[in-house]
């Protein structure tokens, strides 16, 4: 394709298609032989000076971001809908100064904007800023990105309308009782499907180790023994247990209003949602029971391997406070745990240094392991791959005492 | 809802939030590219978010295209920040990883080196160069986009872009021919 455009425009093109559109600078340069060594050597700069700057942000970070911003529009959000709120019949029949009145020193009591989202965490049916407190939640399920963080809000919106039944009916505002109970079983239907149904898929996979990453007091990487195709499964399994003790504390709560609404004759309509609710999350809670001992019964290990594994820590425990180095014929228990590369960074400690390699482990959570320059040299020493090949979101294998839990080497695979 | 064109469209607060998923990585990478600290950038594209929503009302006055707008407020975030900061000190990363005792620096150290040293070629343009620059390669924006963020025309933005890669060029060095090349490599870009 040739052209009589100014050289100026084409590269200004061909900068868009191959720096922001991804296209091969011979792409570009095929479109316009005429020019294809001045091309060549601007975008070729081009792509040089952009390359090091097209990195991906981290992904905590950006999620940090993303929550400050979604906390940003909560508070912008529920001052625009203060304007909106229904105000109590006698205000609206009042007529439009009565109501400017009332919103104006509505306003002046409560403060300012960000002050009525926090304002309304309190209010129940019925009260003028309980569509501030729903609204919000409902920005918030809004801006839930990942199936964790969406069952969590539900899980936290379930305790919300469950504290709210506790009190309209100690207020007697049972008319919002059934209202409550619907979305109470909604909340509860929505973490049921996001945290036991994972559970359920992968329980018949689950290998005989429970992988349970935890930081040292020193600071340094412990991971302790887990297969690496556990994947996100102890996540799910942990779900599922903190939903069971909500669900229990929920069941409890439930038992003392049907008791209270037993006691008054009247309250018939209300007893039977309570009742009606208590079967939901009784039914939630056996299965996930059922779920979690089974769970159990895979994750425990047998009683031979947890004596061998006594007998280890109880020998390392007693050599250190013997002072000694130990048993150089008696190896330690290892095991290996594979690790996505995330961030890798050099540290200048004055007469050595430390490289760090951020990393993330099968059940999602994040490690710093620290290789210092004795650690260096085991990378070095016999090792699949070296230093130099590992690359931003590479799989490494880290090697790991079982006993204590230390990183003692990491492969590049 | 928002194309990358300049659309002057007037959106409301609410869709701001598909702005983050779309502009987020671009501001971050911009800058990344203004500050030569890609932690701190990452960490400064937040803020760009919170005061986008904090000073929507503005946006509104002003008719922009709301990604120029997002990204002048984040030039305005990079200036308050030297005006704030004083110098950083830098670790030599070469003399890290000598005393590391390892010849051979990581994928993520040769990254980090690059940027050092195509931000030292950066700070050689004069400023509306380094914007043109910084806004084009690295925040994704096309010549009309970064006019509007710039207050100049889609005309003069080109302009400032062939004259900042003519110089750039000379920085980099004859060895800069095509992408791949073993010079290329050894120069670390």
């Amino acid at each position: 394709m040739t052209t009589q455009r100014p050289f100026i425009e084409i590269l200004d093109e061909c900068i868009d298609r191959v720096l922001i559109g991804r296209e091969s600078i011979d792409s570009c340069i095929a479109d316009y032989p005429e020019h294809a060594v001045e091309l060549r050597q601007e975008l070729s700069a081009a792509t040089a000076v952009q390359q090091p700057f097209a990195f991906q942000p981290d992904s905590s970070r950006k999620r940090d971001a993303r929550l400050r911003f979604q906390e940003a529009l909560d508070r912008r959000h529920a001052r625009r809908s203060w304007w909106r709120l229904p105000m109590p019949r006698a205000v609206a029949v009042a007529g439009p100064r009565f109501v400017a009145i009332a919103v104006v020193a509505g306003l002046a009591l409560l403060g300012s904007g960000t002050g009525t989202v926090l304002a309304s965490q309190g209010s129940l049916p019925g009260d003028l800023l309980y569509p501030v407190k729903t609204t919000s939640e409902s920005v918030r399920l809004a801006f839930a990105v990942t199936a964790s963080r969406e069952a969590r809000l539900h899980a936290e919106f379930l305790d919300r309308r469950v504290d709210e039944l506790e009190q309209v009916t100690i207020k007697g505002r049972e008319r919002f009782v059934p209202r409550l109970v619907r979305q109470i079983e909604r909340h509860g239907a929505k973490v049921h499907e996001l945290t036991v149904e994972p559970v359920k898929d992968v329980l018949d996979e689950l290998p005989a180790a429970v992988f349970e990453p935890d930081a040292s007091a020193d600071g340094r990487t412990t991971v302790t023994a887990a297969p690496p195709e556990v994947e996100g499964r102890t996540v799910s399994v942990r779900r599922a247990l903190a939903l069971s003790e909500q669900l229990k504390r929920v069941q409890s709560r439930i038992a003392e209003l049907e008791s209270k609404a037993a006691a008054d004759a009247a309250k018939d309509a209300e007893r039977q949602n309570l009742k009606r609710l208590a079967e939901f999350v009784d039914r939630t809670n056996q299965e996930l029971e059922a779920l979690l001992e089974k769970a159990d019964a895979i994750h425990r290990p047998k009683p031979e391997v947890e004596a061998r594994e006594q007998r280890e820590r109880d020998r390392v425990a007693r050599e250190r406070d013997r002072g000694e180095g130990g048993d150089a014929s008696v190896r330690p228990i290892l095991r290996e745990i594979e690790a996505e590369v995330l961030d890798v960074s050099v540290h200048n400690l004055g007469d050595s240094a430390r490289v760090d390699v951020r990393v993330r482990v099968a059940d999602g959570s994040e490690r710093v392991v620290h290789i210092t320059r004795g650690g260096t040299k085991l990378l070095k020493a016999g090792h699949q791959g070296k230093l130099q090949d590992l690359k931003l979101h590479s799989i490494v294998v880290l090697v790991v005492q079982r006993s204590t839990g230390e990183v003692v080497a990491l492969h590049v695979t | 809802m928002f194309s990358g064109g300049s659309s002057r469209a007037r959106p409301d607060a609410d869709s701001l939030a598909d702005l983050f998923e779309q502009y987020y990585d671009r501001i971050a990478r911009y800058i990344a590219s203004r500050t030569g600290d890609r932690d701190l950038a990452e960490d400064m594209a937040g803020d760009v978010f919170v005061r986008a929503v904090e000073s929507f009302s503005s946006y509104q006055e002003r008719g922009l295209p709301i990604q120029a707008w997002l990204f002048r407020i984040a030039h305005n975030l990079v200036i308050d920040h030297y005006r704030r900061s004083s110098r950083r000190q830098t670790v030599a990363i070469d003399d890290a990883m000598e005393l590391a005792g390892d010849a051979d620096p990581t994928a993520e150290v040769e990254l980090r080196l690059s940027m050092e040293r195509v931000g030292e070629m950066l700070v050689r343009l004069n400023p509306a160069q380094q914007e043109v620059i910084s806004l084009r390669f690295m925040g994704g924006l096309s010549a009309e986009e970064a006019g509007a963020v710039m207050g100049r025309t889609a005309g003069a933005i080109r302009e400032l872009q062939r004259t900042a890669l003519k110089a750039l060029r000379a920085l980099l060095g004859p060895e800069i021919t095509h992408p791949g090349s073993a010079a290329q490599e050894a120069t670390g870009l």
